[in-house]
């Protein structure tokens, strides 16, 4: 996954992460995004179904 | 630099090496410095972690044992 | 009282001989130099002994701007990993057991991890490549399974766990300040990470005009910046999801440090960030294994630190294969290896382990370990510290005299 192709870090002089020049960066972006709207969605209908019972 | 003589010129860049290796030296002096402040600065950092464990470890304990917690 | 006289003891010994062991083995026994020139025995016995010659180096001096603020914080890495053991063995250790044992961690077994899996000499970063920049293994997962260690041989609080074995669930009192102290760990965080990071300026740092890794590989403050929030943000996420409880979510900020402190140097911040959820979602469910197998760990610190610590540590294998691991030219600096990652989990595993089971056994043997079954009834604050945390509560505080009768 060593964005350069020399396995050395003498040639390295910009981007250092995981997956640069690869889609890594932008599918990892999306699942984090997709994560939390995810988590808002499972959390909004869990906590809705517990108050509505303290109604009535 | 045309009208000057040899000595004059090189009086001259006697005065830039110095004015140089000055900045230099100060630079140097700089990054000791700023890495004698940087770690400095971590140690109370790290205090803050102590800070947060006796809070987390008294908090967890029951109120009989809170202050041997501590 | 423990965690302050354990912080009083860390650092004293620290000075005394912790300081010494970090330089004296990275190449492992007998301490032999390695090649860059600043390890060995005979390197620590010329700069880390408080006497003789090499005190020159361990006292005010006005040639030498690093070693003290270096060794400040070292000696606070130790002081913070005796404390992470602190947590699990609440209500029921002794206080002089506890300090044995939290010197051993702290000025003993974490360095020989440290000397091991972080300094540029260290076997297991120039043989096998381990990359472990933010201590994920070699200080949380080193601490979280001493712990475990101790654990087995000090038994569950009374009345943790049921004839039948299952396990109930011991509020604290105060779980506001539980969360206030474990957001205040997340600032320390800070610091302790800010401090894994070599900065130009002194004798050991490795450039002149760009700061690296401990080992030599590139970071910077901003990459810090990125990686620790949006692994702060993945845990605490991963953990609600689950749980809903407040003390869990906190402990999901911190497990999504640790499990991505390992890269925080070459991690993508989403990537971090999706790493931290998954830590986040199998903290508890981790925790819980523990104590379904009679381990009563009061504050989850084996699970949040040791478990979630090697996990880091392994995560990172998965993804960083190939990337060197240390500086120096291709084909001679080591890259960094899944298999790499995993011998490096299982030495840090043991090097917390296995000193945490021997040591907490003598002591047990000794009488040294555990209060008596009385006097965890009382309570240890009646028993053995002469102030009371809430004076009003529950009845009179007593009245003493300000001075001595005459």
């Amino acid at each position: 996954m060593f964005p350069y192709s020399e396995a050395s870090w003498s040639v390295v002089d910009g981007a250092m992460f995981i997956g640069w020049g690869t889609i890594l960066p932008g599918v990892t972006t999306l699942i984090a995004a997709a994560i939390c709207l995810a988590v808002l969605v499972i959390g909004q209908r869990s906590e809705a179904a517990k108050t509505k019972g303290f109604d009535k | 630099m045309g009208d000057k003589n040899v000595e004059e010129q090189l009086a001259e860049l006697v005065a830039k090496v110095a004015e140089l290796e000055a900045a230099a030296g100060g630079a140097a002096v700089t990054n000791t410095m700023f890495a004698e402040t940087f770690y400095y600065l971590t140690i109370p950092l790290m205090i803050i972690i102590h800070a947060g464990f006796l809070a987390y470890e008294m908090g967890a304990s029951r109120l009989r044992t809170c202050c041997h917690r501590v | 009282m423990k965690n302050i006289l354990a912080f009083a003891f860390m650092i004293p010994t620290f000075y005394f001989f912790g300081w010494w062991v970090y330089w004296g083995f990275p190449t492992g026994l007998p301490g032999a130099p390695g090649p860059a020139g600043i390890s060995g025995i005979e390197y620590a016995n010329a700069i880390a002994w408080g006497w003789g010659e090499s005190a020159q180096y361990m006292g005010p001096n006005i040639a030498d701007q690093a070693s003290g603020v270096f060794f400040g914080a070292f000696a606070l890495f130790a002081a913070t990993t005796a404390s992470i053991m602190s947590g699990a063995v609440i209500e029921r250790i002794q206080t002089v057991g506890f300090i044995i044992l939290a010197v051993v961690l702290g000025s003993f077994a974490w360095v020989v991890a440290a000397a091991w899996g972080w300094h540029a000499d260290g076997w297991l970063v120039t043989q096998f490549g381990v990359h472990d920049f933010g201590a994920a293994g070699l200080v949380h997962a080193v601490a979280g399974f001493f712990a475990l260690g101790v654990l087995i041989n000090l038994g569950p609080r009374i009345g943790k766990f049921n004839a039948d074995g299952s396990a109930n669930h011991i509020p604290g009192h105060n779980m506001p300040l539980t969360i206030t102290g474990l957001m205040l760990i997340i600032v320390g965080f800070f610091g302790f990470l800010m401090a894994c990071v070599i900065v130009p300026g002194e004798a050991w740092s490795w450039f002149a005009d760009k700061p690296s890794t401990i080992y030599g590989t590139p970071i910077t403050l901003s990459a810090l910046s990125f990686n620790i929030l949006m692994a702060v943000a993945g845990g605490i996420i991963g953990a609600w999801l689950l749980t809903r409880d407040p003390f869990w979510m906190m402990s999901g900020a911190l497990a999504g440090i640790i499990s991505t402190a390992s890269g925080l140097d070459i991690y993508f911040p989403a990537h971090a960030f999706i790493i931290a959820f998954s830590a986040g979602l199998i903290l508890k469910p981790c925790a819980d294994w523990l104590e379904n197998r009679g381990i009563d760990d009061a504050v989850g610190a084996v699970t949040v630190h040791g478990t979630i610590g090697l996990y880091g540590v392994v995560m990172l294998g998965i993804w960083a294969g190939g990337y060197p691991a240390l500086q120096g030219a291709a084909g001679e600096a080591p890259t960094i290896s899944l298999v790499g990652q995993i011998v490096g989990a299982i030495v840090f595993f043991l090097c917390g382990f296995v000193p945490g089971y021997i040591v907490s056994y003598i002591l047990k043997i000794f009488g040294m370990l555990r209060i008596p079954h009385g006097a965890e009834i009382a309570g240890m604050d009646l028993v053995k510290v002469p102030a009371a945390g809430y004076p009003e509560w529950g009845g009179d505080a007593p009245v003493t005299p300000a001075h001595p009768a005459e």
